[in-house]
């Protein structure tokens, strides 16, 4: 527990914010503990330095003390990084393949835009059109900014279009902090433990029937794009409603619906599927960012805490060091007194 | 003329992955085991209501979501 709240400390002192405070306790039982270990030394299962020269030689210990918790802080953070990375290489792949399904498709209702500009529902004014927002956010934390980057980006949108109501979908735990303190009453639905096996098209399927069976006039999808591995992207896709779809349906007649069901009911079909497709690529995409994102968290933290021992070796050297010399003089003085 | 699965009250995805369902069913062993044995999860599922999770469902590989299964 200690060692996790000293993880977090660490983090901080990187720049990253840790978006999940739930081990507060331990921290206060860190402090507590550190603040014993300065003033009673001797209550611990000090060295045989402490017991003769209590004051001296307490500094030192608290020194080395610390200098164990950051060193096995820096073991974790390395193996964390080295669980990302696997990771990472497992989702990466999934995400390649699935990107472009998601493309095409898009490609393909992107058709209808260039028809209609007026069934972009921002210029819709007849009535407040609402917006479906779908912040895709990760189930775990100390993956660096990758969390808040969502959380920011959906207080944005809501606080930048008034006219607009949005209801939010939050998939993942580690947005809804950050989310249900100021836009507690945009929340609509959540799903967590979303990524804790491997994201599959049939779970989305289940995702993508709750989004169905919402009134809406678009869809947003809020997620991180994942770039490379040292950078995400958050991004904003649209996703135009059902109903303003079949609105502006004649954009779609130059093609050739191949099916003994008139095309109104295969764009209805497609529209489904575009939507499962599109949110499974969302997924795969932000579970690929939050991994590349952990990786370069935990490297920086596993680099800060090597640094932090060095220089803790240095100053429990030096300290070492003056103490022994102090204790020296005090020996040689007190025999020159005698003579 | 609509499809008689959407007459039933079935989307398009719930036709789609239960028709996947039952041709994963029909596969022969040694890819059988293996097919089944990938899909796997369980989702809580809340619902909110003026800032707060009123209800909390858990959605699990069965397809259908089970009543209230997990209390706050």
């Amino acid at each position: 527990m200690a060692t996790r709240s000293a993880l977090k400390s660490m983090m901080r002192e990187a720049g990253h914010r840790p978006t999940a405070l739930s081990p507060t306790t331990s921290v206060i039982a860190l402090n507590s503990r550190s603040s014993q270990l300065l003033s009673h030394p001797t209550a611990h299962n000090s060295a045989w330095l402490a017991a003769e020269h209590p004051v001296r030689w307490a500094n030192l210990k608290a020194i080395s003390d610390r200098m164990r918790s950051v060193g096995s802080v820096g073991k974790i953070t390395k193996a964390m990084k080295m669980v990302a990375a696997a990771k990472l290489r497992s989702v990466q792949t999934v995400q390649e393949k699935s990107r472009p399904f998601a493309v095409g498709l898009q490609d393909f209702f992107s058709n209808m835009d260039d028809a209609d500009a007026p069934a972009s529902p921002d210029s819709a004014a007849d009535s407040s059109p609402s917006h479906f927002v779908i912040a895709v956010t990760s189930d775990r934390g100390l993956c660096g900014g990758v969390n808040s980057s969502i959380v920011k980006t959906v207080k944005a949108m809501i606080r930048d279009n008034k006219a607009v109501d949005h209801a939010i979908m939050l998939l993942g735990d580690k947005g809804r902090e950050g989310l249900a303190r100021v836009h507690g009453d945009n929340m609509a639905v959540s799903f967590k433990d979303v990524f804790k096996v491997a994201v599959s098209f049939p779970q989305v399927c289940l995702i993508a029937e709750d989004i169905l069976s919402r009134e809406y006039d678009q869809i947003v999808l809020v997620y991180n794009q994942f770039k490379s591995v040292i950078s995400q992207e958050v991004t904003e896709k649209p996703i135009v409603g059902l109903k303003a779809l079949m609105a502006s349906a004649e954009a779609f007649d130059e093609y050739e619906f191949d099916s003994d069901m008139d095309s109104a009911q295969v764009l209805v079909d497609l529209f489904e599927f575009q939507l499962a497709t599109q949110l499974f690529n969302a997924l795969l995409e932000n579970a690929t960012s939050e991994q590349a994102a952990r990786m370069t968290a935990m490297d920086n933290a596993s680099r800060n805490a090597s640094d932090m021992l060095q220089s803790l070796t240095l100053s429990y050297n030096r300290q070492r060091q003056a103490a022994i010399t102090q204790e020296l003089s005090e020996i040689t003085s007190g025999a020159a007194a005698l003579d | 003329m609509v499809q008689y699965w959407r007459a039933a009250g079935m989307t398009y995805l719930k036709y789609s992955t239960t028709c996947a369902e039952l041709v994963r069913q029909a596969l022969k062993e040694p890819i059988r085991s293996q097919v089944l044995n990938r899909a796997g999860y369980a989702m809580i599922k809340g619902e909110w209501e003026s800032g707060k999770i009123v209800q909390r469902t858990l959605i699990e590989p069965t397809g259908s979501s089970s009543a209230p299964a997990v209390a706050k």
